[in-house]
């Protein structure tokens, strides 16, 4: 596989390379990346035949979509490109209406990063997180307005919970309106929480997957160690970060030990085989990934060359399980149970 | 007792609920015919309405007992059965979601329960294969037929009731009033998906297994072994249209792995602590958290005696304090895990309205 293994994105028409460029790094000044450095990443993602490019308003202040932007309109790159930016988050300290999810924000929203991104229409439309309060009724007709406006060809969920997602497709699909087509979800080796509600749930309603932080912000690339928590490293997770200290448990480290001798057998950088892993699961469509140098995104490519064998999925697999949950998911004895004892293909 | 509006439905139901799994001896730890009556009896003298039973609950027993008993006064009790554990071991299609094991299920319980209407018909277990808008449909038409009057589910997952309801809702079809799920002070897990989104759409939340099969009455702390546990995972009827005693003793060994851990046991040796302080059972303190959490619960009060049943219902008059509330959340809490721990922290909501979070004024 390369960046040219084009897939549909969810049950829709939209074509996407199987890694999405992430630009969260573009233009944030701490652990990112200056305008040049975002360059030299986004050609030679671009030369590499890659299509897909994700940022959000809030990534460096707007900073990030001024540098997308720039790059795309200097390149004359697009229609080529699949590009994608995000809405929710809050613009104006002390006016709740300049952020959340409500159709007030999505206007102010938009407007402003198709200012940023110098162009008149975003390709994919994502609602950024769950703010907990706006009804789904409102998302789905206001993101259907926005398609129908032509300001945005498509729109997706990304962090939210799986029964809201659930709900917004199934009223768009009862009221014949666009709804979503993806879900973006972190999804990686140590945050496999999502397979409980988000993968079946998008399987059935046809949304695919783009995992953020595959490699954990850093974490399964092999370059923490146990007791080094904090100062070393010079990575994201070294300073103030949303992570916190929580990567840093018993169960990641030994997660780690175990990627790491996957990948000691494979032969291949512990970053490599975290993603090959990504992009394997069952509903993953495009996987985001962000660098900040050109070597990193080489590393990300090589990714796709990369079949797990069955033997290092497995023990990747079992380092990574999840705890045991109620959800109202019952294992397949369960359900062969239920069908008096035998063993039904379902539609798939 | 206090009665309730079950979900968004007209339809009351009392404050508690008698589950009826633990009705006749056919799976080889239930209760006689007679102790059941008597803790019929005991429920119903206490003002109790509501009583719970499954189509496959002791190989069809359970119903048949319901019945008799309720029989002589059928209006005043909302009796509610369920549907999808297979009848006919090898027959695929008497099991499952779909519309043919639907209507065989339904005609069998009615006529076990010696009634012409269900007041609330359950699907007992998500099959996984059914498409949801196929049950949404038929489980109306049932409704239309009048041989049900309520609906809800039990054991689903999050994202298929969500998508149930909308449908329902959206098609003007009979709307879910309930989800029945396991939740207890040791399975908290419910509080990542299944009760949220119970909340967002005004659905009550019945309880199953509220005591853990037993262990938050610390009878496992006293014996150390799980004695006569009965199966808790999933609640046995969901499953076991037969009952064979090896799957009994297989589950028995579940229960007792589950309860055996660090955790629970912490757990359950706090619900005694503060049971000993105020002077009331561990299984009322256990039930009495329930209540006292978030959302519209009815816990199912599923006993095999007399003298545990009564003991449940001393339950109604426990109100705990912050501070055991507290205390049995401290030794209980779990992680939420992604969204939950993502969006739901102050930090998230600061970042989504710019620090107007807290003035802001929320429907309740």
């Amino acid at each position: 596989m390369d960046l040219t293994s084009f897939r549909t994105l969810g049950r829709s028409g939209l074509v996407v390379s199987p890694l999405t460029l992430g630009t969260m790094t573009f233009g944030t000044a701490r652990w990112g990346s200056d305008g040049d450095a975002s360059a030299a990443v986004f050609d030679a993602y671009v030369e590499a035949g890659g299509n897909a490019v994700d940022t959000a308003d809030v990534y460096a202040g707007g900073r990030s979509e001024e540098i997308v932007g720039r790059l795309v309109a200097d390149r004359g790159l697009r229609d080529r490109l699949v590009l994608a930016t995000k809405y929710t988050f809050n613009a104006e300290p002390g006016n709740p209406n300049a952020g959340g999810n409500g159709r007030k924000n999505l206007h102010r929203a938009i407007e402003g990063s198709l200012r940023r991104l110098k162009t008149d229409y975003v390709d994919l439309f994502w609602l950024h997180a769950y703010d907990t309060l706006t009804p789904a009724e409102e998302v789905v007709e206001s993101l259907a307005g926005l398609v129908r406006s032509g300001k945005a060809r498509y729109v997706g969920l990304s962090d939210v919970p799986a029964w809201y997602a659930t709900r917004v497709a199934t009223l768009a699909q009862a009221q014949g309106v666009p709804g979503p087509i993806a879900l973006q979800v972190p999804y990686s080796l140590v945050e496999r929480s999502v397979e409980r509600e988000h993968v079946p749930a998008a399987h059935v309603l046809g949304l695919g997957i783009t995992p953020w932080s595959p490699l954990a912000a850093g974490f399964l690339t092999g370059k923490y160690e146990r007791g080094d928590v904090g100062a070393r490293g010079g990575g994201r997770l070294s300073g103030p970060n949303p992570f916190g200290d929580s990567l840093f448990t018993d169960r990641n480290w030994a997660i780690l030990d175990a990627l790491r001798a996957v990948a000691a057998e494979a032969g291949r950088p512990l970053a490599q085989v975290a993603l090959a892993w990504a992009s394997a699961r069952p509903g993953v469509t495009s996987v985001i990934v962000g660098a900040r140098t050109t070597e990193q995104l080489a590393g990300h490519q090589a990714s796709l060359e990369i079949q797990l064998d069955p033997e290092h999925a497995r023990a990747l697999n079992a380092a990574s399980a999840l705890e045991p949950a109620f959800t109202g998911h019952f294992p397949p004895e369960v359900v062969r149970g239920i069908f008096g004892g035998t063993s039904v293909r379902g539609w798939p | 007792m206090r009665y309730q509006l079950l979900g968004p439905s007209g339809l009351r139901v009392s404050e508690l609920a008698l589950g009826t799994m633990t009705f006749g001896d056919d799976w080889g730890w239930g209760a006689s015919k007679d102790e059941s009556r008597r803790m019929f009896d005991a429920f119903a003298e206490a003002g109790g309405t509501f009583i719970d039973t499954a189509n496959a609950y002791t190989n069809g027993t359970s119903e048949r007992y319901v019945g008799e008993f309720v029989a002589s006064d059928r209006d005043r009790f909302v009796v509610a059965t369920k549907y999808t554990a297979a009848m006919r071991p090898g027959d695929p299609n008497s099991g499952g979601n779909a519309r043919k094991a639907l209507v065989h299920s339904v005609e069998a319980s009615l006529a076990r329960l010696g009634t012409d209407h269900i007041d609330l018909l359950w699907m007992h277990a998500w099959d996984g294969l059914t498409p949801t808008a196929e049950v949404v449909r038929a489980l109306d038409d049932l409704v239309r037929a009048g041989k049900v009057l309520y609906l809800g589910l039990s054991d689903t997952p999050a994202w298929v009731v969500s998508e149930a309801v909308t449908l329902a809702n959206e098609r003007g079809l009979t709307p879910f009033s309930a989800i029945q799920i396991e939740y207890n002070l040791i399975e908290r897990t419910p509080e990542r998906d299944l009760l949220p989104m119970a909340a967002a759409h005004g659905l009550s939340v019945l309880d199953w297994s509220p005591l853990a099969s037993g262990a938050l009455t610390g009878k496992y702390l006293r014996d150390g072994s799980a004695g006569e546990a009965r199966g808790a995972e999933p609640d046995a009827g969901a499953t076991s249209g037969t009952g064979e005693g090896a799957r009994l003793d297989q589950m028995k060994n579940q229960v007792y792995d589950r309860y055996a851990t660090d955790r629970a046991t912490a757990i359950a040796r706090e619900t005694v602590a503060v049971a000993a302080e105020i002077g009331r059972s561990p299984a009322q303190v256990a039930l009495a958290w329930i209540r006292q959490q978030p959302g519209r619960h009815v816990p199912i009060l599923g006993a095999r005696s007399l003298a545990h049943l009564t003991d449940n219902l001393g339950a109604l008059d426990v109100r705990l304090s912050a501070e055991h509330l507290q205390r049995l959340d401290a030794v209980s809490r779990m992680d939420l895990g992604f969204p939950h721990d993502f969006i739901g922290g102050p930090d998230m909501k600061q970042f989504i309205f710019g620090g107007a979070y807290d003035l802001l004024d929320r429907p309740v």
